[in-house]
């Protein structure tokens, strides 16, 4: 089967079309994304009101592009599937109203995917595992592990208490003057820079639980950087390096404890954590999870970056393993800002 | 058979819809708060089945394309992209103000929208959608300065559905993109505030 999946819910405009076989094999005949960087540049992070803007001008031609580069006309795909939360509400709206429209006009049936599963199961896309895996995602948004037990059976295990990984980079790249998204231009700089010349918190690490918080390392962030005001770019690169090592430790501590309580849980499973989001770009905290996994012996998957990063095709594999359950969506399901993974409607719906 | 086509209105509180067969308008209106997009397919679906229609009879596509609320727009304009992008037929983007003018036989009239913030949105015409001038966003003092003398005034955001169908009949699609006309900014300031001070380059 083949689906055209739609993405919408943060500053990515993107559309693919993903071919799944009756073995579960995918195929990804088309990824096409299309960043709103330079729109929100200005601002120092995302504006929802101008990503949705830029969603509506720009998705049917991206659709349009998904379609021809994969050779398949939209009549010939079996579903339309879109993100439907959570994100920002006014671009999920634009990427659902869209799917709709596609899936009313061409009779197929409409796949509301929840964004973070499409997260949750791309590594079945890139990778082809089985399920049960531990999932560490980690992006501009979230922050979480996740058991996924299968299609729409999720089980969250922690969460960020207050920002996201990928937020507090972006949120240290700001107040030391560097571009925007953070995460890739802190990376930079903390090559250059000495890890240890800051000491920064690891809020909650002395606890058990497995929740992250990072508002606090922020603060620090900033207040150390104040201290060493006016910056040099030595001070720059050193607080980079050291925010760096500090939450590559805090990422790798908590992934280990969550695979002694996976062990624990699912006695005889292999072990497999699985990485998702934008953060897993970062080289640092990629090594330090790396280590996590093999003092853990566990099996570590990382996909390739661009299908880390929000992207259609996570979108359209998702759909297309809804689908191949007999799981579809009625036109009038609603968009959804929130939208937490282990939620009751998580399940398969057979509606259609 | 004749030209059909769908018009699509949600940038007010309400859920409009037509069907035009030839010169004959179906029209289907809901009025809504909000809604319209988990209510817009099921109701196209009605429309077009009591007309013994579906989607691939549709030769055209219209939609307001503001100004009006921001994500009663978006919603609008998604599904008539969508819409066109799946049929492969031209979608016409009637700016709101201009469908708004097609509800008058008169010669000169203005089209007064409370736009909240003690603002307007405004445009004068000559005619049925023969504008004079660009539509604004202005303080509600200055727009009714503006009101010629013997000018009728619309201040109604509902759009006759039924004449923006037949209008968007005939247009020409080249001068109608179906682009957003959100006439007002976002509200989005550069954020400098947070930075630490660095040591000059």
């Amino acid at each position: 089967m083949r689906v055209l999946g739609i993405e919408t819910s943060c500053d990515e405009t993107a559309a693919s079309i993903v071919e799944r076989d009756a073995a579960g094999r995918a195929t990804i005949l088309s990824n096409v994304v299309r960043s709103q960087l330079e729109e929100h540049a200005p601002y120092g992070g995302v504006v929802p009101e101008l990503a949705a803007r830029a969603h509506v001008s720009h998705l049917d031609r991206i659709i349009a592009k998904a379609a021809e580069t994969a050779g398949v006309k939209l009549d010939e795909v079996d579903a339309i599937a879109a993100t439907a939360g959570p994100g920002l509400i006014g671009g999920v709206l634009v990427g659902l109203t869209t799917a709709k429209a596609l899936a009313a006009a061409l009779g197929k049936p409409l796949i509301a995917v929840n964004h973070l599963e499409a997260h949750a199961l791309t590594a079945r896309l890139t990778d082809g595992i089985a399920f049960p895996y531990l999932m560490l995602l980690v992006s501009g948004g979230h922050s979480q592990f996740v058991l996924v037990r299968g299609v729409g059976d999720y089980e969250r295990w922690g969460t960020t208490i207050d920002d996201a990984l990928g937020e507090a980079f972006d949120k240290v790249a700001k107040l030391l003057g560097l571009g925007n998204p953070g995460g890739p231009e802190v990376e930079k700089m903390a090559a250059k820079g000495d890890p240890r010349r800051f000491n920064f918190p690891r809020p909650l690490l002395k606890e058990a639980r497995l929740d992250f918080s990072f508002s606090g390392l922020k603060t620090a962030v900033r207040l150390a950087a104040e201290q060493a005001a006016p910056l040099t770019d030595q001070d720059v690169a050193d607080i980079c390096a050291s925010f760096q090592r500090t939450v590559a430790e805090i990422v790798a501590t908590r992934a280990r404890s969550a695979l002694q309580k996976y062990a624990a849980e699912l006695p005889g499973q292999p072990l497999r954590l699985v990485v998702a989001g934008g953060v897993a770009a970062n080289k640092a905290i990629g090594a330090a999870l790396r280590e996590a996994a093999a003092a853990s012996g566990a099996e570590l998957i990382i996909p390739p970056i661009p299908l880390c990063t929000d992207n259609g095709a996570m979108v359209a594999w998702a759909g297309a393993e809804r689908l191949a359950l007999g799981s579809s969506d009625r036109l009038d399901i609603s968009a959804k800002a929130r939208w937490p993974l282990d939620s009751e409607d998580m399940g398969l719906n057979h509606a259609a | 058979m004749s030209l059909r086509l769908l018009a699509i209105d949600t940038a007010a509180p309400r859920l409009q819809l037509a069907l035009l067969t030839g010169d004959d308008a179906d029209t289907l209106v809901e009025d809504m708060p909000q809604g319209q997009a988990e209510r817009i397919f099921p109701a196209i679906d009605e429309l077009l089945k009591r007309n013994g229609a579906a989607y691939k009879d549709l030769a055209r596509i219209a939609v307001t394309t503001g100004p009006g609320s921001f994500t009663g727009l978006r919603i609008g304009l998604s599904a008539a992209r969508g819409l066109g992008l799946a049929l492969g037929i031209p979608v016409i983007g009637v700016p709101s103000l201009l469908a708004l003018s097609l509800a008058c036989r008169c010669d000169a009239m203005a089209v007064l929208l409370d736009a909240r913030r003690n603002e307007a949105y405004f445009q004068l015409f000559s005619g049925p959608a023969i504008p004079v001038g660009e539509p604004a966003v202005l303080a509600m003092d200055e727009a009714r300065r503006r009101i010629p003398p013997g000018a009728e005034v619309l201040t109604s955001p509902f759009v006759d559905i039924a004449a923006l169908a037949r209008f968007a009949a005939t247009a020409d699609p080249a001068g109608y993109p179906p682009e957003a006309a959100y006439i007002r900014d976002a509200d989005a300031k550069p954020q400098e505030k947070f930075r630490v001070a660095r040591v000059p380059q």
